[in-house]
């Protein structure tokens, strides 16, 4: 009877201590650079609530994780019709969004109506080919194109062509409560949001991914300054800082537990030049000022030794033209450029940056000393991002320092936005080139990969002899992070994969 | 006029202090140099302003010349301060930053220093209700916070070093008025003013000829010490970006540009910071020997 | 007069005074050179941009009507839209006056809790080793500018030793006072600063003064004298130094909140300036003209309490 009585209690003693241990929870603390806007994947089109909507979202494909190829992800495959129409996608079957609802095609139809609405999505130009989108049947969905385009697989992997639950949506009103209480088919569940502080996910215990996320909770910490996140990341109290100061780079590698990961994505770093006023409206004035910038410079200095000098507008996402040489130091040249555009005396201009972004604010303060070498007399305007996003969309502006991202895994994306006049005016630039909107339209169509590789070099050809922007550098992204988290993966479309990572105690 | 005025000044503000006829003032002179104080105060601010004056000739490097190969480099014999983040020699920086320093304290407190004393003779010496008014924007001014209302000023006329003075000027005034109206409101009923009235010394006469060489020292003694607050204000409104502009090597606006790397190049924000402590040291220290001669 | 009628009529003296500021608060929107819609805006602005902040922002009519309006939005509590929040002003100060507050009172018991000891302590052996050492120091820690201060005390205590937080403001009152310690301590060390460079000389003045030579004729030990007589009128001193450098507090504020990422007023303000919201920097800066008013009004009572001589 004792026994038996020791055997229990030790039974008992070992049940609560395997219960306590697996109910030892596991959070993923991440130092994040700033508060998203909404966690509805359609309407934003900043870059802190892109990198955030693929917790709770998935979309039909993703981008792999060498960033190399367009992957399946909730259509498990595809086929493209011969007329190069039609795409049809067969979703999984049994995959559950996080409130257990099965994701069929009326939710890809609903969710893909509202990506392409102008009224809804910014990005919905990207999606104008798309005629119409047809559920054939409950796991099979057919999207129909106007004309061949090459980019839709690519779009379709994209942040705010995720897959939402219709029925939900509906029920709570539309964005603004869908944007504040998320669900998703995404890998995370949405738990709670502190505006201003913090934004709490857990593990969808049914994702369909086997074992995955591997962590149970994951939260973000709102710390828009670049150091505080190094600091806290040092100080333990977040697993991941993500943008980190390249200063810090080194620091933090020497700390013992503290690693860093340098991460390849498709960012480019550049100055605005508004095209449309005097006297940027002469290419060889904007030729002017690439020569006068030290570019290698500022990465020596701002970026402490990371980046690439940029040859063009693009950085190397599909088909980079590393055939051109970027601009060389030249101030003489640029001098000469001046004179021959009859600037010879120089002229007054402005540089608009953004308030409390060491980064920008050091490469105007390069860019301004640079010009002064050349004879141009820049005064730094320093304002709120906000407010500097709305003076450009004015025009109210004649440099500004800047950089894009590329969301998608193919060139068109940054093509239409950074440097075609019919997308966004070449991001709010005004630089207009015909020859560049012609091909800009053809390698849209061009499926052939051999014939768009050539449209693409020589738009990016273009845009560098042109001078569209002052190009500077295609950089990194740094990711500080304890020594015991592993898995961390962040492909080069900068959606980290937080569904990877793990930490050891 | 014009050499009864020079005359005046010089009679009754300059010459005392080297005359041997004196001996009141030579004295006060004399307590002056001894006492550690002002002894230390003066020196420390004597060589600030010389830096300060011939940075040009003692700075070893262009303040403004970026060099990108040489960023953040630490003090070394060729850059005994080391280089901020566009390779700029940091020595010479603050070196100019005494210079921008200097001119703060001369232009602000100076117009300050003006405008107070005359709003305070008029209002100590008149009374009624140029009094009253004087008073009451005094008390106004004084009840927003200096740094609160500086920042208001900067916001509406804009940032940048010229705006600052300005805005120090305007903000600083208050205390030099009611120093000097209270020492005319004991002074006024002193014998030496009534009998100035009595002999038909006009009232510019009396405020200039009499009553304000007795109540100058006082507020000569606050202006020492008003420099201190004034550098220190200046540095925390360029700190936060209202006041000097990039690439301006203001020692606050060195500091901001500084802070990010505090882990890494520490010299960069440190050595600005070195600056204005010495400055404020000295001036501090300055007026606390010129306030105990004051007292004897 | 008793203290009542002193206090009534010191309340109803803050009248011109408060007109004025008002008035001062006022003019903010308008002495901006040129064109204010054009200065928040940019001069780059397109007239329709302008034309609407000029309507949203009442500057279309004769002056005269804009100052009333002012102050009938006054009257009802409010102190306007802020341009870059879209909310009321009222409401956004009220939302971090907790901060604020925390942080201001923190810093003066700090102040108080360090400073009294060690003007006892240096008074006591006036003209020794620990009275220069703490003058030294005093000189030295008010020499530093609290930004820079605040700066190294961030990258020591907060990343080298991991005791604080790194930013914000925590959850929960224990964590609140966490993120608290490091800035208060700061900016308690530079009162005590000012506080102990203003208070030597009114203790001295304190133990010259006779009744004190009185109380040692009487016997009563050395100890009982600093504590009780010293200790007692220095209080009044320091209160009033506090009180009279309440302005330099407010003003720190701003600095210290930045440096520390604390969501309070000072730093809203900052916030405001950057990006232009005028209507928001008025109301801050009215708010602190307010307390600091308010402040020299309590402290002159307090004053009056203790020293009635003052109103007589």
């Amino acid at each position: 009877m004792r026994r038996l009585v020791v055997v229990l209690l030790m039974s008992l003693a070992l049940l609560i201590t395997v219960v306590g241990l697996g109910a030892a929870e596991s959070v993923l603390r991440v130092a994040w650079m700033s508060e998203p806007k909404t966690l509805d994947p359609v309407g934003p089109s900043d870059n802190p609530t892109l990198w955030a909507l693929h917790n709770v979202h998935d979309c039909l494909v993703r981008v792999s994780d060498d960033s190399t190829y367009i992957e399946p992800d909730l259509a498990e495959l595809w086929e493209i019709s011969d007329d190069l129409l039609t795409y049809t996608f067969h979703l999984r079957k049994g995959i559950e969004f996080h409130n257990g609802k099965e994701v069929t095609a009326k939710d890809v139809v609903f969710s893909l109506d509202r990506t392409r609405d102008p009224e809804q999505c910014p990005y919905s130009d990207m999606f104008k080919p798309i005629e119409e989108i047809v559920a054939v049947d409950k796991y099979t969905v057919a999207i129909r194109l106007s004309a061949p385009y090459a980019p839709i697989l690519a779009d379709l992997a994209m942040f705010n062509a995720a897959i939402i639950p219709e029925e939900y949506f509906l029920a709570v009103g539309g964005t603004q409560e869908f944007g504040r209480h998320p669900i998703g088919a995404g890998p995370f569940k949405f738990e709670y949001w502190k505006p201003g502080e913090e934004i709490m996910f857990s593990k969808f215990e049914g994702y369909w991914r086997e074992g995955q996320p591997k962590v149970d909770k994951l939260v973000y910490y709102i710390m828009p300054d670049a150091t505080s996140r190094s600091l806290a990341v040092r100080a333990g109290s977040v697993d991941v800082a993500v943008y980190i100061p390249y200063g810090e780079i080194g620091t933090l590698s020497a700390d013992p537990n503290v690693k860093v990961s340098v991460d390849t994505i498709w960012r480019h770093d550049f100055v605005k030049i508004n095209c449309g006023i005097e006297p940027f409206t002469d290419a060889k004035v904007r030729q002017a000022l690439n020569y006068a910038v030290n570019k290698q410079g500022i990465i020596n200095s701002v970026l402490f030794g990371y980046g690439e000098i940029a040859p063009s507008y693009m950085p190397p996402v599909l088909y980079f033209n590393d055939e051109l040489d970027p601009y060389p130091y030249d101030p003489e040249k640029a001098k000469q450029l001046l004179k021959e555009a009859g600037y010879e005396k120089g002229f007054k201009t402005s540089i608009l940056a953004t308030a409390g972004e060491p980064v920008m604010v050091s490469i105007a303060t390069i860019l301004q000393q640079n010009l002064r070498d050349i004879g141009i007399d820049a005064t730094i305007e320093k304002v709120e991002e906000g407010t500097r996003w709305d003076r450009l969309i004015a025009r109210e502006y004649e440099l500004s320092p800047d950089y894009y991202t590329s969301d998608i895994l193919d060139d068109d994306l940054l093509t239409d936005f950074g440097i075609s006049y019919a997308g966004n005016q070449a991001y709010f630039s005004d630089y207009h080139n015909p020859r560049v909107e012609e091909l800009y339209a053809l390698g849209r169509v061009t499926l052939d990969e051999g014939a768009r590789r050539d449209i693409y070099h020589e738009i990016q050809r273009l845009a560098h002899e042109d001078a569209a922007q002052i190009f500077l550098t295609t950089t990194p992204n740094p990711t500080a992070m304890r020594t015991n988290v592993y898995g961390f993966l962040v492909p080069a479309n900068d959606f980290y994969r937080w569904e990877y990572v793990w930490i050891e105690e | 006029m014009h050499k009864t005025t020079i005359g005046t000044i010089m009679s009754r503000y300059i010459v005392p202090f080297f005359a041997g006829e004196d001996t009141t003032r030579w004295e006060t002179l004399k307590n002056f140099i001894k006492n550690p104080n002002s002894k230390a105060g003066l020196i420390m601010i004597g060589i600030l302003t010389f830096v300060a004056i011939f940075a040009p000739l003692i700075a070893p490097y262009d303040p403004y010349r970026q060099n990108l190969s040489e960023s953040l480099n630490p003090p070394s014999l060729t850059h005994p301060f080391g280089t901020d983040l566009y390779g700029r020699d940091v020595i010479s920086r603050v070196i100019y930053g005494a210079w921008i320093a200097v001119k703060i304290c001369v232009i602000g407190i100076g117009i300050a220093f003006i405008i107070g004393n005359l709003a305070g003779a008029l209002s100590g010496y008149y009374g009624g209700w140029i009094d009253a008014i004087i008073m009451r924007i005094v008390d106004s001014i004084m009840s927003f916070p200096f740094l609160v209302l500086v920042i208001a000023i900067m916001a509406i006329f804009g940032p940048g070093l010229k705006n600052l003075y300005f805005a120090i000027a305007i903000v600083s005034w208050c205390q030099y008025a009611r120093i000097v109206r209270s020492k005319y409101l004991s002074e006024k009923e002193e014998e030496y003013v009534r009998a100035a009235k009595a002999i038909g010394f006009s009232d510019t006469r009396v405020i200039f000829g009499h009553l304000m060489p007795n109540s100058i020292m006082p507020t000569i003694v606050y202006a020492s010490l008003d420099c201190a607050l004034v550098i220190l204000l200046a540095a925390s409104l360029s700190f936060i970006g209202v006041g000097a502009q990039p690439p301006t090597p203001e020692w606050g606006a060195q500091i901001a540009e500084g802070r990010q790397f505090l882990q890494v190049a520490w010299w960069v924000a440190t050595f600005p910071a070195l600056g204005i402590m010495y400055a404020v040291i000295g001036f501090s220290l300055l007026g606390d020997g010129l306030r105990d001669l004051l007292e004897k | 007069m008793s203290l009542g009628r002193y206090a009534l009529r010191r309340f109803f003296g803050m009248a011109p005074v408060f007109f004025i500021v008002l008035f001062t608060v006022f003019l903010m929107l308008h002495l901006i050179p040129g064109d204010p819609a054009k200065n928040i805006l940019g001069i780059m602005a397109t007239p329709e941009r302008l034309e609407q902040l000029r309507d949203a922002l009442g500057l279309n009519e004769p002056i005269y009507k804009q100052f009333y309006l002012f102050l009938a939005q006054l009257g009802h509590g409010s102190l306007g839209m802020s341009i870059r929040y879209k909310a009321p002003i009222t409401e956004l100060i009220f939302s971090r006056l907790k901060v604020t507050l925390s942080l201001v009172i923190m810093s003066a018991v700090f102040c108080v809790i360090i400073s009294l000891p060690l003007s006892l302590w240096a008074t006591k052996h006036r003209g020794k080793a620990p009275d220069y050492a703490v003058r030294v120091s005093s000189l030295f820690i008010f020499s530093m500018p609290e930004f820079w201060t605040g700066l190294v005390a961030l990258n020591i205590f907060a990343l080298r030793f991991g005791l604080f937080p790194t930013r914000g403001w925590g959850v929960g009152l224990l964590d609140n006072l966490h993120h608290l310690f490091l800035p208060s301590l700061i900016l308690g060390l530079f009162l005590t600063a000012l506080v102990t460079r203003a208070l030597r000389s009114d203790m001295l003045e304190v133990l010259r003064k006779e009744y004190i030579q009185t109380a040692k004729t009487y016997g009563f030990s050395d100890r009982t004298i600093y504590l009780k007589y010293a200790l007692k009128n220095a209080l009044l001193p320091t209160i009033t130094v506090l009180g009279l450098n309440l302005g330099w507090l407010l003003g720190s504020t701003v600095v210290i909140e930045t440096v520390f990422s604390l969501p309070g007023i000072g730093a809203m303000l900052l916030d405001a300036v950057i990006v232009r919201d005028y209507p928001l920097i008025q109301g801050i800066s009215l708010i602190f003209a307010l307390a600091i008013m308010l402040n020299n009004y309590v402290v002159d009572m307090l004053y009056g309490l203790i020293d009635p001589r003052i109103y007589r």
